[in-house]
Order: C-alpha cells, then structure tokens, then sequence
C-alpha cells in the first residue's frame, strides 16, 4: 500500500517541496524513515504511533517504510509528523486522499493527537503558491503567518481527527484570509520617543542624517552619555517597513523559531542589540544546523553593537561580508545557504578604557597605551564602512533639568521619509542601491557633484587632516543625504562642513579627544 | 521446582492458553513451532492478524509481571523463529503481524488465571 503527501521543508530562508511517500508492507512490524532524515524526525515514528492510536485509528503492525524525496538533501525538524501520519492513514485506507495531490501538508504532533506549530511556515506557504499548489495544511496557530500569502487556501487544523475529517469529506474547513491593509494600516507604534532624550541636539541630528540617507553611525561617548538610550530610540524615526521588506523579515523571523505563535507580520523594523560576548555564527549565522545570525534577524532594521571595542575581533571581521554584500553565504559540505543581511550599524563605544577621555570634568585615568591600544581594536576595514563618527558629551544639568527633550520623533520621521522618498525616486532604475549610503563610486560622481567653494573647502579638510579616497566619497555621500534633507538639489558648503563634522576618527591620531 | 514437574507445568499451561485463544475466537495455526533452538508457543490468527504468542506459566502469583519473563534475549529468540516461519510460509497481504503474552497461573488446587498482552512487544 503506497501513499505519497506533498509537504516541504526550509533551507536557509526559502521553502523547497518534499514528497512524503509511505509504503506499507506485511512483515514483521518495523518503521524505517530515509531521505536523510535529522533526530527529530527520525523520532516522528513514536510520536506519529502515539497520535495515530489516540486519536482513534489504527496503526498498522506491519513494515512500514517512509521515503522524504529528494532523497539526497538533509531533512530535518518536526514538521513531517502530520505527512508521514496522513501518509499511513491513507495508505492503510482510513482517511481518503482525494486532497493529496493538490495540498501540501505540515505540523508537528503531540503523543495526543495535537497539531502543534513549527517553523518557517511563510516561506513555506509562498514556495507552495509558487508551484502552483492549491492548498496548504498547517498548525492552527501559524495560520496568520501563512494567510498573508494569496493565491493560496490556507487551512489551519488543531488536531489530527480534524484534519483527517476534511480530507474525508467530512467536515468543512474555510480557508483562512488576513486583511493585509489593516495589518499594514496599524503599525505597531513603538512607545521610544526622541524627546526621552534630554539635549544632545548634535547627536540627534547625526541619527536624523543616518536613518534618512542609511549611513552606519558610531557614537563614542562616556558612560551615561545615553548612546544607548538614543540608539534604541532610532527605529521611532525610520520608515515603516514596504509590504516587501515585511514579508522578507518575517520569513528570516519565522524560520528563526522567533515569531510569536498568531503572529501574522512584522510591521515594525527589527532591532537587534547582540551582546558582546555573541560568536561568529550567533553574530553573521551558522551552525552546525544552519541558523540565521544576528545580522539577518535585523534586515531592513537595526543592528545595535554596543560597547564595540568588547567584541570579538573575529566576531567584527565577519561583519564585513554583510556590510558589503548585503548577504550571509553559508557553505556546508553539501550545500550552500543565503542569507539577506541589509541592515542599519549603529556603533557605541566609550573614547578610552575608564570611558572619561572626553570629560572635561572628570579627567582620563588611563595611560596612551592603555588608550592607544583600546581604540586599535577597531579594524580599519571595519570602521571604513562606517560612515558617521560622533562624539557623544555628557548632558550638562541645564539640560537634564529640563521639561522638554525637543523634538519628538514622529517630526523627524517626517523629515527622514520625505528624504528616503527623493532617494527611491533617485535610484529607481539601479538595481542594488536603495538609499545614498549604497552609491558606488561611479554613483557619486553622477549624483554628487559640487560647486567651487563646496570643492575647495573639501580639498582643504582633505589635505589638513590627510583624509583617504574612502572618506572623501563618505563626505560627499553625507553631503548629499545633508542636502536632501533640506530639500536642495545642489550641494553647498554648509553641507560639506556639516559631514566633515561626522568623520572625526578621520584625523591621524585617530582619537576624537 | 523440579524440572520435570515444571516441564509438565509448561505443557498444561500451553493447552490452556490454546484454548483460551480459540474460544476467543483465534486460530490456532501451529503449537511449539521449533526453528532450530528457538520455538514459539503458539501461531494463530484472526480475522486481520498473524499472531506469534509466548506462554508463560506459573503455579501460584508471585507478582513478578510475566511480560517481564520475556526479556530482550528472549524476544530476539521468538523473532528470529518468526521471520523463518514467514519466510517458510509467506502469508497474505494486508494482514498485522503482532507477537503477544499469554500468562497462565495454575494453581495446586486447580485455579486458572489467564491474562492475555496483546501486542506486547515490537521488533525494535
């Protein structure tokens, strides 16, 4: 008796089909599963008998042997419980398979009966839609995740009688739909506001000026200067997310095991703040089971690395593929996963070790080499692809004794769409640059050009302070992002002035004391 | 006890389990099915299963489980007489194959206890 379900399986972020076929044979009872299966799913064979008895079927005392094609591409998780138990109730004749062929079936099972909820069900649900598929079955509670895909039924079963009762006939089980506009409609509005922050008008604008041109930001500052406090406040000023970039993050989320059972979407940015002591494969992904990192868990979001100097320094080398690429490769010897890795750096560090290099009041109590070496811990290959440095002062009490904290963030938000709208107008017709931070060389020569008293001051900070051709094209890439935001085509000097006021490591000794 | 009485014990506790079986609606195929060492006590069938049973018989109760009897060593013993009687008569298909336990407790005044496992182990 030959049974086969179509189902799928997740590598790295996207969805792929698999064939469940069961084949039940009489001899002596053995259950056997191929395909490269992992432990969990060698370990479906207790939890597929349990379910099968209790919830009131039959399972055959025979030999039963289950193939997950293509045979030669490692499987792995608990998904395959519900396709390999339909499989052996449809080959055994208890349940019809009229609705085999055209659905694809997922979900984990409890020794009960219960469908439980797994992973990576939009990728899944989108790679179904892609082939054509007409249907999918999956645990109730990842139904929201799923009906965001069209073109699509969606059905959500909660336990294995009920899923065999429809595929029977005999019961009826309405596709499930979300209302995309209204998820999209209601952002999650985050309660961080930029007026929490009491001065630091400086630092607030250089945040305004990367979030609206996309440029990575390192804020050095003392303890308590409220670097952090700020960084966290950044994704109150950026765009909301395209209907696109919330799908995509969802998908690395949900594959991830992140998204809370009923979610839907993201709708919110991500922000990651990773703790120094993370690993290579916690920080860019990896694993011996291939997972996302860090970097992809904050696509089209945020990555906050604070206390930056505490890293690893291997951890920060394998920064630099997903800061230049946009994406994590993971190679493994039998296959090769990409990951999408755009996201916003955002950078705190103290000036020295006892963090009061800065401090007019308190005073350094460190020695240069104590400095000297602190501050060699950033790579230069690192800090070339930061493009705002900014040094953070303490907040005086005048104004931590203010009412007011200035501006809130929806103002600014105002200001950082209207200048990322100029951009997406600007690049429509480039394919791998969405905002000024991604121009290329060859970009910036197009779009940034500059008068004569704009060229001259630069040529003149170039040569007192010996700045390299990587910081004379962040400075123009800054100075258009500056100009944008002022609504200006042309570049002027107060632009060039204001971005070489964010490169301050630029200077030879590297220090911004 | 003395071997030959527990010999004697064994043989009466077989029949009765035979006939417990058949008048549970069982039939019974062959009794002490030998394949070199390895014998299984009883193969019967019903309507949807082929079934290989273990007997085991006890005088009085002596709470020691007879499942517990049949220990791994003995079990691989039964499978392996199973598999040779299957493949020495194949049988239809569709049909379960299932090994169970049939417990006899004679007592000395002539008491009969039966407990039936069905299913009571697997292949592993």
């Amino acid at each position: 008796m030959l049974s086969k379900v179509l189902s799928c399986s997740v590598l790295g972020i996207h969805a792929y089909q698999v064939y469940v076929e069961v084949d039940i044979s009489t001899g002596l009872p053995a259950f056997a599963t191929v395909g490269l299966p992992d432990s969990a799913v060698r370990e479906s064979r207790e939890r597929v008998s349990s379910a099968i008895g209790n919830a009131g079927f039959r399972f055959p005392l025979k030999r039963i042997i289950i193939n997950l094609a293509p045979a030669d591409v490692p499987k792995g998780g608990s998904s395959f419980d519900l396709p390999i138990a339909i499989g052996i109730l449809t080959a055994t004749g208890q349940v019809s398979d009229q609705f085999l062929s055209s659905h694809l079936i997922l979900g984990e099972l409890s020794l009960s009966g219960a469908v439980r909820p797994i992973r990576g069900v939009l990728s899944m649900a989108m790679a179904g839609r892609d082939a054509g598929i007409r249907g999918i079955i999956i645990p109730r509670e990842n139904v929201r995740e799923a009906a965001v895909v069209s073109g699509l039924e969606v059905r959500g079963v909660a336990h294995l009688q009920e899923i065999a009762g429809f595929l029977n006939g005999e019961v009826e089980l309405e596709p499930a739909s979300v209302d995309i506009g209204r998820l999209f409609g209601n952002p999650q509005k985050t309660h961080l506001d930029f007026s929490d922050v009491r001065g630091q008008e400086h630092v607030k604008r250089a945040l305004e000026v990367a979030a609206a041109g996309g440029h990575n930001i390192l804020m050095i500052g003392p303890p308590g200067s409220g670097k952090t406090m700020l960084a966290r406040r950044i994704p109150s000023i950026l765009p909301d997310m395209t209907l696109e970039e919330a799908l995509e993050t969802t998908k690395i989320h949900s594959v991830s095991g992140l998204l809370k059972d009923g979610a839907a979407l993201i709708t919110v940015r991500p922000f990651r703040s990773p703790h120094h002591t993370i690993s290579d494969a916690g920080l860019v992904g990896g694993g011996s089971v291939p997972k996302p990192g860090e970097v992809s868990l904050a696509h089209n979001g945020v990555l906050f690395l604070d206390e930056l100097p505490e890293f690893r320094r291997s951890a920060l080398e394998v920064l630099r593929q997903p800061l230049e690429d946009g994406a994590v490769q993971i190679s493994r010897a039998r296959i090769s996963i990409d990951y999408p890795s755009r996201f916003m750096l955002v950078c705190a560090m103290n000036p020295c070790p006892c963090g009061f290099l800065t401090d007019a009041e308190r005073g350094c109590t460190c020695t240069p080499v104590q400095s000297q070496r602190y501050l060699s811990k950033l790579s230069g290959p690192l800090l070339d692809r930061v493009d705002i440095h900014i040094e953070v002062p303490r907040v005086s009490f005048k104004h931590l004794s203010q009412n007011r904290g200035g501006e809130g963030s929806p103002a600014i938000r105002d200001r950082v769409m209207r200048c990322r709208q100029i951009q997406w107008h600007r690049f429509r017709d480039l394919r791998k640059v969405y905002c000024n931070a991604q121009m290329g060389s060859r970009d910036i020569e197009k779009y940034c050009r500059i008068g004569g008293e704009a060229h001259g001051l630069l040529r003149e900070a170039i040569d007192h302070f010996s700045l390299s051709a990587r910081a004379y094209h962040r400075i123009l890439k800054l100075s258009r992002t500056i100009a944008d935001l002022d609504g200006r085509e042309s570049i002027e000097v107060r632009d060039i002035s204001e971005a070489i006021q964010y490169r301050c490591l630029d200077r030879e000794n590297r220090s911004c004391g | 006890m003395p071997r030959a009485e527990r010999a004697e014990l064994g043989a009466r506790g077989e029949e009765l389990a035979a006939l417990y079986l058949e008048r549970k609606g069982y039939r019974v195929l062959a009794r002490g099915y030998r394949y070199g060492h390895k014998e299984i006590d009883i193969i019967a069938r019903d309507a949807r299963s082929l079934v290989f049973v273990e007997v085991k018989s006890r005088s009085r109760v002596d709470g020691y489980p007879p499942f517990l009897a049949v220990n791994p060593a003995k079990q691989t013993q039964i499978l392996r007489a199973a598999r040779a009687y299957l493949a020495r008569y194949p049988q239809p298909e569709g049909l379960d194959i299932r090994f169970d336990v049939v417990s006899i407790i004679l007592s000395p005044e002539g008491n009969v206890e039966v407990e039936h496992l069905v299913d009571a182990f697997r292949p592993s």
